[in-house]
């Protein structure tokens, strides 16, 4: 079955108050099975623009990855994040057709 | 990140002239499925026990490939030309992932990525770039994780179609996009689509 991700990318405006929402955030991963596979790691932005700051997260399947946006576990800890923060995040679905 | 794969053989060689007929048959077992030598033949010492008088250590991408190698027709027509002049003690290993001694990360160059998102303005001409693209994401080892599917923006706005490619490092992430085979497929998507694309270097740390 296709894996589901997440896709986020911040503009962080607080790095301390930020940081409170890296700190909370691990429980609620673990407890979707969520693994980070892009953290904010070296980049170039090579066409267009984005935000500064770029994570991507896997997740068993689609549905797991939206359910772990919306559970109230995470909803809180996103809390955390907002006002020190601004966000462009999307839920997708993997892709398991052929490769190149 | 998956574990490499070895094979390490410990030969005595019997009859030097008559190995050599092996030793040119092997490596286009070897080349086929891209081993790396580590050690052939070098200074050794059995600082316990005893050893064979010839130690060999090749690397590959991965246990199932050494396993592989070993089993293909190309090496199993070379073996019949080692086993009459020689005796080896010969094991393949899995490689080892975990935390090194001096704490995480656990090693392993990380993957590369790209993400894009893109607004596809002529859905037909998008199409030849979708088929071009193919072959230097394969020359370069790219990986589609993402591709189109279905999604929801939970915040904030991206453009309407999302795509995440794994390659095996960000130096090969960073050169597909650099080569003039990418460069040449991308030329097709000229005024048919617009994009926001970033090339950025995996996590490997501790995971939550």
């Amino acid at each position: 079955m296709a894996k589901g991700y997440w896709v986020a990318h911040v503009d962080v405006n607080n790095p301390d108050g930020y940081r409170a929402y890296m700190e909370a955030n691990g429980e609620v991963f673990r407890k979707w099975g969520a693994k980070f596979v892009v953290r904010a790691g070296r980049s170039e932005v090579v066409e267009g623009a984005l935000r500064s700051r770029h994570v991507v997260m896997e997740f068993k399947d689609y549905a797991t990855a939206l359910a772990c946006y919306r559970s109230p576990e995470y909803q809180q800890v996103a809390a955390l994040r907002r006002p020190h923060s601004s966000a462009d995040i999307i839920v997708i679905e993997g892709y398991d057709g052929a490769q190149p | 990140m998956t574990a490499k794969g070895y094979w390490i053989p410990h030969l005595d060689v019997s009859d030097p002239e008559g190995y050599k007929a092996y030793m040119a048959a092997a490596p286009a077992a070897h080349r086929k499925y891209e081993c790396r030598l580590l050690a052939r033949g070098g200074q050794w010492e059995a600082v316990e026990g005893r050893s064979r008088s010839r130690n060999v250590l090749r690397e590959f991408t991965d246990y199932t490939t050494a396993l592989a190698c070993y089993r293909s027709p190309e090496y199993q027509r070379a073996k019949p030309l080692r086993a009459p002049h020689s005796v080896a003690d010969f094991v393949i290993v899995e490689g080892y992932e975990g935390v090194q001694p001096d704490g995480p990360p656990a090693t392993a160059a990380r993957k590369g990525y790209w993400i894009a998102h893109v607004d596809v303005t002529e859905p037909e001409g998008y199409k030849a770039y979708m088929a071009a693209d193919m072959a230097p994401f394969g020359k370069y080892g790219g990986r589609f994780l993402v591709r189109g599917g279905r999604r929801e923006v939970v915040e904030g706005q991206v453009r309407g179609r999302s795509v995440v490619l794994e390659f095996p490092s960000y130096q090969a992430a960073l050169a597909c996009y650099r080569s003039p085979d990418y460069q040449a497929a991308a030329a097709l998507r000229q005024g048919k689509a617009e994009l926001d694309l970033i090339i950025i270097e995996g996590y490997d740390g501790p995971q939550a």
